[in-house]
């Protein structure tokens, strides 16, 4: 390299000629290998995107338009004080058939307010208005999926799939 | 770089930011979809990923230091996502990273969204095969061709150890591949 016959004037990028070796096989090395990954989207997969993304952004900063607040604070309150009159009840009343109608009563008031479309809220917003004694004695049928719960629903099924595969 | 630098301020600006948004996506979205698909696999998993990275650069932009270029930033979001994903599918099925993405190939040959050969079945599993941080550099480079300079800024990793890294993902990859060859007609 110190060659005065190539002492022109020209000069190469540093470590040009150390690493041109490496730099020769990665390229013939790799012509052996396919250079598509074969992976392909569905029709119209990136032309909807941007409407969608757009959005769920949307969605998430401004508030929901859905429902004025105050029925949606009634049915809230409804709920919650059905609820609570239902255990208070039922821990009243020992007779088991009255004690069954109530439950049927409470959950049928929840599943009306699912039903009518009200209920676009975590189920902790519920679960916050009752006390600590409704809260263990409440037995809902139909859950509210919040992040929460879906979470603990999905950990608990993943077990059984892996022990299910052993 | 001064177009760059008016969509940043645009996007970081509360009237035209919607607006700029779309560009951003309109942009960005092909280039960070495949980056996310590279290493997620599945398309559906790759579309949360992607939606979740936009929407996660939405929420930050203003955060955005501009100390690199804007696609770099999107970039390092969306790798991260991704792994992150990977990660929590490993740990919700108490298996490894490593059997996340086997299971993940397995599931290639029927994935309505493949239309590779076996041979390209070969190469995920040699990628898979690789360290992590190799499996990134591989694939970005041979299927992206990214350069070094712009992986040694997305990965933040020196050009010269990127370099090596590489290297031997080639050889470790091409060697995986012939071994196996006998498990595949494609030639």
């Amino acid at each position: 390299m110190e060659d005065k016959k190539y002492k022109s004037g020209f000069k190469v990028p540093e470590n040009y000629f150390d690493s041109f070796e490496k730099r020769i096989f990665d390229t013939i090395e790799s012509e052996t290998l396919p250079k598509e990954t074969g992976f392909k989207v569905p029709d119209g997969y990136f032309e909807n995107l941007e409407d969608t993304i757009l959005q769920k952004l949307t969605a998430t900063d401004k508030p929901r338009k859905v429902i004025p607040l105050n029925s949606r604070k009634t049915w809230i309150y409804l709920t919650a004080i059905a609820a609570c009159l239902a255990v208070i009840i039922s821990m009243l009343i020992r007779d088991e058939s009255i004690v069954k109608q109530l439950d049927l009563i409470k959950t049928a008031t929840i599943e009306n307010y699912i039903d009518e479309g009200y209920l676009d809220l975590e189920s902790y917003e519920v679960l916050a208005l009752l006390d600590d004694e409704d809260l263990t004695s409440i037995n809902f049928e139909s859950d509210i999926f919040s992040e929460e719960s879906l979470e603990n629903y999905l950990l608990e099924n993943s077990i059984e799939e892996t022990l299910l595969i052993e | 770089m001064t177009e760059e630098k008016s969509l940043v301020r645009a996007l970081k600006s509360d009237t035209e930011k919607e607006v700029a948004f779309r560009i951003l996506v309109s942009k960005y979205k092909e280039r960070l979809y495949w980056q996310i698909r590279k290493i997620v696999f599945d398309h559906d998993d790759s579309d949360d990923v992607l939606q979740n990275t936009f929407i996660k650069v939405f929420r930050n932009i203003n955060s955005f230091k501009e100390d690199s270029k804007l696609y770099t930033w999107m970039y390092r979001i969306a790798t991260n996502e991704a792994i992150t994903f990977i990660n929590k599918k490993a740990k919700m099925a108490k298996i490894t990273i490593e059997d996340v993405k086997n299971r993940a190939i397995d599931n290639l040959e029927s994935d309505v969204y493949f239309e590779g050969d076996a041979i390209q079945i070969q190469l995920q599993r040699a990628i898979a095969s690789l360290p992590q941080r190799q499996q990134l550099i591989f694939s970005m480079k041979y299927f992206e061709e990214h350069t070094f300079e712009e992986l040694s800024k997305i990965l933040d990793t020196s050009v010269g150890g990127l370099k090596s890294s590489y290297h031997i993902a080639v050889k470790k990859v091409t060697a995986y591949v012939k071994a196996n060859e006998m498990s595949f007609n494609n030639k």
